[in-house]
């Protein structure tokens, strides 16, 4: 699991450089929190998930793995007006 | 922060709110700056989210951080997932975002910036907000369950097939109104076709390297095939102006609406990861960019709007559609007030995210008020262009003519003047042959778009490039939602066929596919025919009968959340039972929190069931479906013309009468449940305490 996504736990791990405090502390933490958002909406975080579910490496049989069991999901998930 | 400087800083908001609404509503005369418009709805969302909507978590909802949510008892790291609250915001927003907050207020802003203004402010934080925050909360409450099956449990059977029906209907509208707007903003447009051709094969060309050379890196495919569409844009300018290629991408709106049909076909029939998944994440990523940067825009530009802010098109003569602005103020702008289509989303993905009940509040309430703020920029983008510009752009030929002298005369005698060469001029500086009778929304906001950017970013030179931009991210989107719609609109018919026949419910039969996939583009596909041959414009009678569809939802929403608040309200005096006299109290006091879901439902029944009397009834053609049929038929006109007319008709008297029956059974069971003749039982969830919040101390 990279640092800065979501966790199973549902927590954003702060890097070592948001714990230093400051505005630094700030920006690196909204910066954490915009990678992971981007990282849930473009289903990178629930690839990972799957890997670690599965106990796989990333690779494009693992790739096609996933995106047939996505693909039920997506194809039901609308998109709003 | 102490309190009193608490206090203050709210009393601060407050009046800033106030002055910002009042300046909005008040000035006459003379223009004013947009940033009045986006400190009103700041500082109105801000009250709202605090008071309005803390209000309903701490009282009517009695949200409790201590009680496990789906996502964590259910947890499987697939559907079930306990996430951080943000990352399920931008989930949320990324989802309920789509094109109608974008033309629903550019359409409304012929009655003038104001009532559209008023509209999006007050629909959004005393209805939208409300209606996704509580349904996203029972969903939640109920282990993920979907709508339909919220209001076939709680309400009855008939809420369920209602809900069921309402929802396809809405599909298919959608479908045909937005796939409208793309062929208005496409016809005679090599520039723009060339563009919007070009993402299908960037689609493919993402699947296959997503799949092959750099699985799971979707950002960074996102990012090359944002690259690329920016490479198309460029590209299509050279098409636009080499004859021998501009010739082959100026296709006339019928050409474009076979090809849009044959597209929603193929897309709904292929599989997911080749065309439909890779367009959607470069959609999502177009969309959250080109948000954020016409909000850094309007923020950093504080343009002045042209438009007043009530125009005579107040009387329901307006060009753009006809009706009067109660109530078709209200149903033109749906997803930046109140959207029924968000409640799908509000009991789809997002409750299976949420990991406290707290956050529902964040993300529900939180999300739609987000949503809100890019209709309030449309809005804006739309009442910065000149009136008269406007009145050009969206009013179709069978109002003002088909030739560019009388359209501008005729607009002209409105009182917003336009001339033929000003068009001209502008046509050519956004690199278009014409912007007459470009109905449909979607060119209007791409020109305001453009001017917007342009004068930050690289002038009148590049204001071609923010047009065809602004165009490529709307067409993006509705091709999105079309094909995504058309597999959800399979789905749903399959699910329903097989009851009848086993093998049709099998989503992965090859023939089932086919003929399913089939009748949905058949059915979204004729909406599509009709009004590009509509001689109104099409707009006129699509996109009212879309908004009538979306709010009927929203009814139903609304439906279901205030039988499920008046059992709760119900159930908490059961439990009293010892003492008579404090039963009736706490009842009564109680089912007064079952006004915050009922007054915007009473509000849109009054809509809805008022837009559509107008528009099956209403005796002037140009309003009421049947009185426009009368006329074709004495004019002899042709028969599919006619026909049209009336099956638009049917449509929404089917769609109002099951909605009324929906209605009828919501009143009734929660008189039973009010009288004591049935008990108030909720269809919740077993209660568990988290372990998340023992964790968190840890």
């Amino acid at each position: 699991m990279k640092s800065s996504s979501s966790g199973r736990d549902g927590h954003i791990r702060p890097s070592a450089q948001e714990k230093r405090g400051g505005l630094l502390s700030v920006l690196s933490r909204a910066a954490t929190v915009s990678q992971a958002i981007l990282q849930e909406i473009f289903d990178e975080s629930a690839y990972q998930r799957f890997l670690d579910r599965k106990e796989l490496q990333s690779s494009s049989q693992a790739y096609a793995m996933f995106s047939q069991e996505n693909e039920q999901a997506k194809s039901r998930r609308p998109r709003c007006c | 922060m102490p309190k009193f400087a608490r206090v203050l800083l709210w009393i601060t908001i407050s009046l800033l709110g106030a002055l910002a609404l009042a300046t909005v509503a008040l000035h006459r005369g003379e223009q004013i700056n947009a940033l009045w418009l986006v400190v009103a709805a700041v500082a109105t969302y801000a009250v709202g989210y605090r008071f309005y909507s803390g209000f309903i978590s701490a009282k009517v909802l009695a949200l409790d951080p201590l009680r496990a949510t789906p996502a964590e008892r259910l947890d499987n790291g697939r559907d079930f997932i306990p996430t951080n609250k943000w990352v399920v915001f931008g989930h949320h927003f990324a989802a309920i975002a789509g094109p109608g907050p974008l033309v629903g207020p550019v359409l409304a802003a012929q009655f003038g910036y104001l009532p559209g203004t008023l509209w999006i402010i007050a629909g959004a934080a005393l209805g939208g907000c409300v209606q996704d925050f509580v349904i996203l909360l029972f969903s939640v409450r109920r282990d993920g369950k979907s709508l339909t099956e919220m209001a076939k449990s709680e309400i009855g059977r008939v809420g369920g097939i209602v809900a069921y029906v309402a929802v396809l209907s809405i599909i298919v509208v959608l479908l045909g109104a937005t796939a409208l707007i793309v062929v208005n903003a496409l016809k005679s447009s090599p520039w723009g076709t060339f563009t919007i051709a070009m993402t299908m094969p960037i689609a493919v060309l993402m699947g296959v390297y997503l799949r092959r050379i750099r699985p799971g890196k979707v950002l960074e495919t996102s990012v090359l095939g944002f690259a690329l569409v920016v490479a198309a844009i460029f590209g299509g300018q050279w098409i636009s102006q080499t004859p021998s290629w501009a010739a082959i991408f100026t296709l006339t709106a019928p050409t474009l609406a076979i090809l849009i049909i044959i597209y929603g076909f193929a897309a709904s029939t292929l599989p997911v990861w080749l065309l439909l998944a890779p367009r959607d994440y470069l959609s999502t990523f177009v969309k959250l960019g080109t948000i954020s940067l016409l909000a850094l825009g309007i923020v950093a530009l504080r343009p002045s709007l042209h438009m007043p802010p009530l125009t005579r098109f107040a009387d329901g003569t307006g060009p753009v559609f006809a009706g009067t602005i109660f109530p078709f103020a209200f149903i033109t702008i749906a997803c930046g007030a109140i959207s029924g289509f968000h409640s799908l989303i509000s009991s789809g993905t997002t409750p299976k995210l949420i990991r406290r009940e707290t956050e529902t509040r964040f993300v529900g309430y939180g999300g739609m008020l987000a949503e809100s703020m890019v209709a309030i920029m449309a809005m804006i983008a739309a009442s910065v262009l000149q009136p008269g510009i406007y009145f050009a752009v969206n009013s179709p030929a069978g109002i003002v003519g088909q030739a560019p002298e009388a359209a501008a005369t005729t607009i002209s005698s409105w009182g917003f003047p336009v001339t033929a060469a000003q068009m001209a001029t502008l046509a050519h500086a956004v690199g278009e042959q014409t912007l007459f009778n470009r109905t449909g929304g979607a060119p209007a906001f791409a020109i305001g778009m453009a001017q917007i950017f342009s004068n930050s970013l690289g002038g009148q030179a590049v204001m071609a490039l923010w047009y065809h931009f602004a165009i490529m991210f709307e067409a993006l989107f509705i091709l999105t939602i079309i094909d995504a719609g058309t597999r959800v609109g399979r789905f749903m018919l399959q699910d329903a066929l097989g009851h009848i026949w086993k093998p049709l419910g099998r989503t992965s039969w090859y023939p089932s596919i086919l003929f399913t996939s089939a009748v949905i583009v058949a059915a979204w596909g004729n909406f599509l025919w009709q009004g590009i041959k509509d001689p109104l414009g099409g707009i006129n009678s699509l996109w009212p009968l879309f908004g009538i569809c979306n709010q009927l939802l929203a009814t139903v929403a609304l439906c279901v959340a205030t039988t499920i608040i008046v059992k709760m309200a119900c159930a908490k005096t059961e439990r009293l039972n010892a003492d008579g006299a404090a039963i009736m109290a706490l009842q009564t006091g109680r089912l007064r929190y079952g006004l915050i879901t009922l007054i915007p439902l009473c509000w849109l029944v009054a809509v809805t069931f008022t837009a559509s009397w107008h528009k099956v009834l209403d005796s002037n053609p140009r309003v009421g479906f049947l009185a426009h049929a009368n006329q074709l038929a004495k004019a002899g006109a042709n028969p599919r013309l006619i026909f049209n007319d009336r099956l638009d008709a049917a449509v929404t008297a089917v769609l109002i009468v099951m909605v009324a029956m929906i209605l009828t059974e919501s009143a009734l069971e929660c008189m039973r449940i009010i009288s004591g003749r049935k008990s108030a039982i909720t269809k919740e969830a077993p209660y568990l305490t988290t372990r998340l919040a023992i964790e968190e101390q840890l």
